[in-house]
C-alpha cells in the first residue's frame, strides 16, 4: 500500500510514522526544506520539498499509482484544494483531508456528501472532543469505547491501593461478578500485556474491562465507581476543543441530531451548568456570542490563586482542554486538589498519556491518538475495520468478517491459529452480540472483534484475507 | 454639503407630496367646497417652483451619491419643507387663523402625533380634515422612504437617508437593495390601511371617516374627523377593529414580511414582539382591573375601553372612546408609564420604541450578572442575535437624550404657567407622538391655549420625536456645521 502525506507537521510525523511501522510505502511532501532534510534523515520514507499544490509535482511524486492522498496541511484550504486536484486528475487515491474549521465541517457532519471529491474529513479536534464528551456520558471514570453494535463498552480502570482488583488474579476476579467480563489487555508502565486467566494484577495497573454495556454500570458499582451526574461542569479552555465541548454539553449545536449527541440527552436529566475558563479576549467575547447557555469567565488560569478565585472546587466535573498540554495536567491535578469530584485532560503527545495515567485524573484524552485513531480507521475499511487503537496504536480492536474461503469456519476459537497476544473480544451472529468462549465454533458470515498488537496485524491479514 | 443635490432631491420629494394634496381636490368636490380648490392649488404650485428650481438652477449634480452630512440636513429639511407648504391650506382658507398653530398642527400631522390646536374638528371642512389626516399616512411610513421608494424611477439610486428617518435603532434591510425594502414597506402599508378601511365600512362607517380614521390608525397618528374621536362610534366592533389596528401599526412592519414570507419561526424568536405585546396585556389587564372597581359599567365594556386605551397611548396613537382624563388614578398612572414606552422599531409608532427598552433591560440585568461572576464575558442578546456594544451606547444616549428633552420640554410648557401634569405629559405626548396627554391636554382638551413660543417649541419637539432625536439634534452640533 502506498500513501502521499501532504505536510510534515507533527500530525503528518505521527501518521507517516505509523505507516511505515506497519511496511506500507509513504511519500511526505513538505514546504520547509530545513524539516525535510530533518525527516529524511529520520523517516524511512521519500521526503519531497514542495508546497505540494503543483499538480506536476503531484504526479512526480506518485499519486497516481497511490492508495490514500492525505492533507495535513495547516490551512484547510489547501488542504480541500489539493485534495480537489488530486481528485481531479486521478481516479486511485481516496482523498483524506484536515479540515479543522468547524463551520465547513457542521454542515458535512450532517449530509455526508463528498465536496470536490474530498472522500474523508478530518478534524482531529473534533475527534478528541467527541472523545471527551463519550467519556463525560459515561461518568468520566476512564475513555469508554463502545463496541459491538454498541451493545459492549470497554472501559479502563485504574488500579490504586484500595482497589479490590488488587493483586489478585484475573480468573478470580472474573468470578466476582455475576455479569460475564473479559479483561483483554492491562497497561503497567510501559508495558501492554495481554492477560490470560492467571495473570496477577498490581496497583498502578490500568485494567481494561469488557462487558455488556447493559451490565457495565453494576460492574462499575460494584468496584465503587458509580456513575455521577455531572451539574457544574467546568471547561478550562474555550479553544476549538473546549468551545464544541461546552457547545454539546450545553445542548446547543449545529450537529444536534448526531447520535452522540442525542446518547448525551439521554444522560442528562436536569439542566447543566456549564462554565468556560479561557483567557482571550476575543475568544470569550466569541464564545458568549455564540453560546448561550454557557457562562463565559475571562480568567487566566496560569494566574496565582486564579482557580481558587474562580471557586472551581465547587464543580462536579473539570476539562482541562486549553492548547497547553502541560497546563491541562496541571490544572486537572489542582483542580483535584480543589475538591472537583471527576477530572478530564487533554493532552496533545501520547507520551504524557503515561504520565497522566500516574497522576490524580480520571481520563486523559490524547490529540494524537484520536487523530491516528481517524486515520487507521480510514485506511482499514476493507475486510478488516479499525475500532479502536489503545495505547499509542500498540493494540488495535479490529473487526473483519469471517468469509466461507478462509479456513477459519467451522473451527473452535481456541484452535483457530490466531497470533500471539490476540484475542477475540466479541461475535456479532446474526444480529446478536456475543462474548466468545475458547470453544465456541466460527461459521460464515461471524463478524468478530479482535484485539491484537499492532506487529501481529500483518499475519491476521494474511490469517483472514489469503483464502484457504 | 452638497447643495444642488440637496435641492433637486428636496424638489422631487415637494413634488410627491403635491400629488397627495391635490388628492384633496376630488374630496372638495364631492362634499360641494369646490371654492376651497385654491388653498391646495397655492401650496402645489409652490412645491412646483421648487422642483423647477431644483431642476433648473441647480446644475445636474456629477455624482448623485450624497454625503452623510448632506442626508440627515436634507432629510431635516424635507420635513420641514413639506410642513410649512402643507400648513398653506389651514391658514388660506382661515380655518386655523394663525400660521403658528397651523404649522403645528401640520407638524403634528406629519410626525403622527395628532395633538390638535382645533376645538370643533366637526365644524372643519371635508376636504382639509382629509388633507389633515393624509398628513399623518405620508408621515406615518415617512416621506423619506416614500421618496426612497420612487427614486429608481427617477434615475436616482443608492441614497442612504432612510436611517435618518426610519423608527428603530437601525434599517432591517430584509432586501438587498434599499428602494426594494421602501417599496415593500410601503405596499405592506398601504394594504393594510385598504384592509382596515374595509372593515370599518363593514360595520357601518362612511367611506370618507373609514379613510380618515385608517390613515389615522395605520400611521398611529390620532386626528379623528370627530370631536369625541372614535369614542363618536359606540359600535364595539369599530372600536376593536381600530384597536387591532392600533396594535398592528406599533408592531415591526418587518413582522408581516416575515409572515407573509412563513417565517413563523423567527417571529417567535423576537423579543421586541414578545415584549411588546406582553407590555399591551399587562397593561390592558390592569386598566380593566382599575376601572372594575370604580366606573360603572360592564366587564366587558371595561375591557374594551381599557384595551383600546393601551393600544392607543402604547403605540402612540392618541385616539381615545373614553375621557381617561377622568379614569381611576391607578389607571391614569399606568397609561402614563406607557407613554415612556411607545411602538415597536420599524413600525410607524413613536416613543423610545420596544427595542431600545429591551436592550437596556438586558444590558442593565448583565451588569447584574457581572456582579455575580466579575470575570465573566456576557454578550446581550435581542430576538437571539447579539447585540454590539456601539447599538447599546446608542440605546443609552438616546434613553438619556430623550430623558432630557422631556425635562426640557416640561420646563418650557411650565413657564406659560402651566401645572406638572399638564407640563410632563404635554412634553411626553409631543415627543412621543402620542397626542393627548393628561389634565390640560387631556383627551377632551386640546393645544389651543398655549402661547405662540410653546406651539413653535411642540412643534420641533415633535420633530425631533419623529425623526428619533440624532436626525434633529445633530443639526445644533457644532461638529456638523464644521468643514
Amino acid at each position: 500500500m502506498k500513501a502521499v502525506i501532504l505536510g510534515a507537521g507533527s500530525v503528518g510525523v505521527q501518521v507517516a510514522r505509523q505507516l511505515i511501522s506497519e511496511n506500507k510505502e509513504v511519500i511526505l511532501i513538505e514546504k520547509s526544506a530545513e524539516l525535510c532534510q530533518q525527516l529524511s534523515n529520520s523517516l524511512d520514507c521519500l521526503v519531497v520539498n514542495d508546497e505540494g499544490r503543483n499538480p506536476l509535482l503531484l504526479k512526480k511524486a506518485g499519486v497516481a499509482n497511490a492508495d490514500f492522498f492525505i492533507a495535513l496541511t495547516g490551512s484547510d484550504e489547501v488542504n480541500l484544494i489539493t485534495c480537489g486536484l488530486v481528485g481531479r486528475e486521478y481516479r486511485g487515491p481516496a482523498k483524506i483531508a484536515r479540515v479543522r474549521n468547524p463551520y465547513y465541517i457542521s454542515q458535512l457532519d450532517l449530509d455526508h456528501l463528498p465536496l470536490w471529491g474530498v472522500d474523508h474529513m478530518i478534524n482531529p479536534e473534533r475527534e478528541a472532543a467527541k472523545a471527551i464528551l463519550n467519556a463525560v456520558a459515561h461518568g468520566a471514570i476512564g475513555e469508554v469505547v463502545a463496541l459491538g453494535n454498541e451493545r459492549l463498552r470497554l472501559q479502563p480502570i485504574r488500579i490504586g491501593a484500595d482497589s479490590p482488583f488488587k493483586d489478585r488474579t484475573i480468573a478470580q476476579i472474573r468470578a466476582d461478578f455475576q455479569h460475564p467480563v473479559l479483561v483483554p489487555v492491562i497497561l503497567r508502565d510501559d508495558e501492554v500485556i495481554v492477560p490470560s486467566g492467571g495473570t496477577t494484577i498490581e496497583e498502578e495497573d490500568s485494567v481494561y474491562l469488557l462487558g455488556e454495556a447493559s451490565n457495565m454500570e453494576a460492574i462499575l458499582a460494584q468496584l465503587g465507581k458509580t456513575r455521577q451526574e455531572f451539574r457544574k461542569i467546568a471547561v478550562i479552555g474555550g479553544g476549538r476543543i473546549g468551545s464544541y465541548v461546552a457547545e454539546q454539553l450545553s445542548g446547543r449545536g449545529a450537529g444536534r441530531r448526531g447520535p452522540l449527541t442525542l446518547l448525551h440527552r439521554l444522560f442528562r436529566p436536569a439542566k447543566r451548568a456549564i462554565t468556560v475558563f479561557e483567557q482571550s479576549i476575543d475568544k470569550c467575547k466569541h464564545l458568549s456570542d455564540t453560546l448561550p447557555d454557557v457562562l463565559v469567565n475571562h480568567v487566566d488560569v496560569t494566574e496565582e490563586r486564579a482557580l481558587e478565585e474562580a471557586q472551581l472546587g465547587s464543580y462536579d466535573l473539570a476539562i482541562a482542554a486549553t492548547g497547553n498540554q502541560e497546563l491541562n495536567l496541571v490544572t486537572a491535578v489542582q483542580a483535584k486538589v480543589l475538591g472537583v469530584r471527576r477530572t478530564i485532560a487533554l493532552v496533545i503527545k501520547n507520551d504524557y498519556l503515561d504520565v497522566a495515567s500516574r497522576l490524580p485524573i480520571d481520563v486523559t484524552i490524547s490529540l494524537k491518538e484520536s487523530l491516528a485513531r481517524t486515520i487507521l480507521s480510514i485506511i482499514r475499511r476493507g475486510v478488516i475495520r479499525l475500532l479502536h487503537s489503545i495505547a499509542d496504536s500498540e493494540l488495535e480492536i479490529l473487526e473483519m468478517t469471517i468469509e466461507k474461503s478462509t479456513g477459519l469456519v467451522g473451527k473452535k476459537i481456541r484452535d483457530a491459529g490466531l497470533p500471539r497476544d490476540t484475542l477475540i473480544l466479541f461475535l456479532i451472529r446474526e444480529g446478536e452480540t456475543l462474548l466468545p468462549e475458547g470453544d465456541t465454533v466460527l461459521k460464515a458470515r461471524d463478524q468478530i472483534g479482535i484485539i491484537t498488537r499492532k506487529s501481529s496485524i500483518e499475519k491476521l491479514e494474511e490469517r483472514f484475507l489469503n483464502h484457504r | 454639503m452638497n447643495a444642488s443635490l440637496i435641492l433637486r432631491v428636496l424638489g422631487v420629494l415637494l413634488l410627491i407630496v403635491s400629488g397627495f394634496l391635490l388628492l384633496s381636490l376630488p374630496v372638495a368636490l364631492y362634499y360641494g367646497e369646490i371654492h376651497l380648490a385654491w388653498v391646495f392649488l397655492v401650496p402645489v404650485g409652490i412645491n412646483l417652483l421648487v422642483f423647477a428650481a431644483g431642476r433648473l438652477f441647480a446644475h445636474r449634480p456629477k455624482d448623485t451619491t450624497l454625503s452623510v452630512r448632506s442626508g440627515y440636513l436634507l432629510v431635516a429639511l424635507s420635513w420641514l419643507a413639506v410642513t410649512a407648504t402643507g400648513a398653506l391650506p389651514f391658514v388660506l382658507s382661515g380655518t386655523i387663523p394663525g400660521y403658528t398653530d397651523a404649522f403645528f398642527e401640520t407638524m403634528s400631522g406629519f410626525t403622527t402625533t395628532g395633538a390638535s390646536i382645533l376645538t370643533d374638528v366637526e365644524a372643519v371642512a371635508k376636504s382639509l380634515l382629509f388633507w389633515r389626516s393624509m398628513t399623518h399616512w405620508l408621515g406615518g411610513m415617512g416621506i423619506v422612504v416614500l421618496t426612497v421608494a420612487i427614486f429608481p424611477l427617477l434615475g436616482i439610486g443608492g441614497l442612504r437617508l432612510m436611517d435618518a428617518e426610519a423608527p428603530g435603532p437601525s434599517v432591517d434591510k430584509f432586501t438587498p437593495r434599499v428602494s426594494q425594502t421602501a417599496k415593500i414597506l410601503w405596499l405592506l402599508y398601504i394594504g393594510l390601511t385598504l384592509l382596515q378601511v374595509l372593515l370599518l365600512m363593514l360595520g357601518g362607517m362612511g367611506l370618507f371617516d373609514a379613510l380618515t380614521h385608517a390613515f389615522g390608525t395605520m400611521a398611529t397618528g390620532g386626528f379623528s374627523t370627530r370631536n369625541s374621536s372614535v369614542g363618536h362610534y359606540r359600535n364595539p366592533y369599530l372600536q376593536v377593529v381600530v384597536t387591532v389596528f392600533m396594535l398592528l401599526a406599533g408592531a415591526n412592519f418587518t413582522v408581516y414580511y416575515r409572515l407573509l414570507r412563513g417565517r413563523l419561526r423567527s417571529l417567535l424568536q423576537d423579543s421586541e414582539l414578545k415584549a411588546y405585546l406582553a407590555v399591551f396585556f399587562v397593561a390592558a389587564a390592569v386598566i380593566t382591573v382599575s376601572l372594575n372597581g370604580l366606573l360603572p359599567g360592564s366587564f366587558s365594556e371595561h375591557l374594551r375601553a381599557a384595551s383600546f386605551q393601551a393600544a392607543s397611548i402604547l403605540t402612540t396613537t392618541g385616539f381615545s372612546t373614553e375621557n381617561f382624563g377622568h379614569w381611576p388614578h391607578l389607571a391614569q398612572t399606568v397609561l402614563f408609564a406607557l407613554m415612556f414606552i411607545g411602538g415597536c422599531a420599524g413600525s410607524t409608532g413613536g416613543g423610545v420604541k420596544v427595542v431600545r427598552l429591551v436592550t437596556l433591560f438586558r444590558q442593565a440585568s448583565t451588569e447584574l450578572r457581572y456582579l455575580v461572576h466579575p470575570r465573566g464575558i456576557f454578550s446581550v442578546r435581542v430576538s437571539g442575535q447579539t447585540v454590539r456594544k456601539n447599538v447599546i451606547y446608542g440605546a443609552y444616549a438616546f434613553f438619556f437624550l430623550y430623558l432630557g428633552l422631556i425635562f426640557a420640554t416640561m420646563v418650557v410648557v411650565a413657564t406659560g404657567g402651566y401645572d406638572l401634569i399638564t407640563s410632563i405629559t404635554a412634553a411626553l405626548a409631543t415627543l412621543g407622538n402620542i397626542g393627548p396627554g393628561l389634565a390640560l391636554v387631556g383627551p377632551k382638551a386640546n393645544y389651543a391655549h398655549f402661547p405662540d413660543y410653546i406651539t413653535w417649541w411642540l412643534a420641533f419637539v415633535m420633530l425631533a420625536g419623529r425623526l428619533e432625536l440624532y436626525t434633529v439634534l445633530l443639526l445644533f452640533t457644532r461638529e456638523f456645521w464644521r468643514r
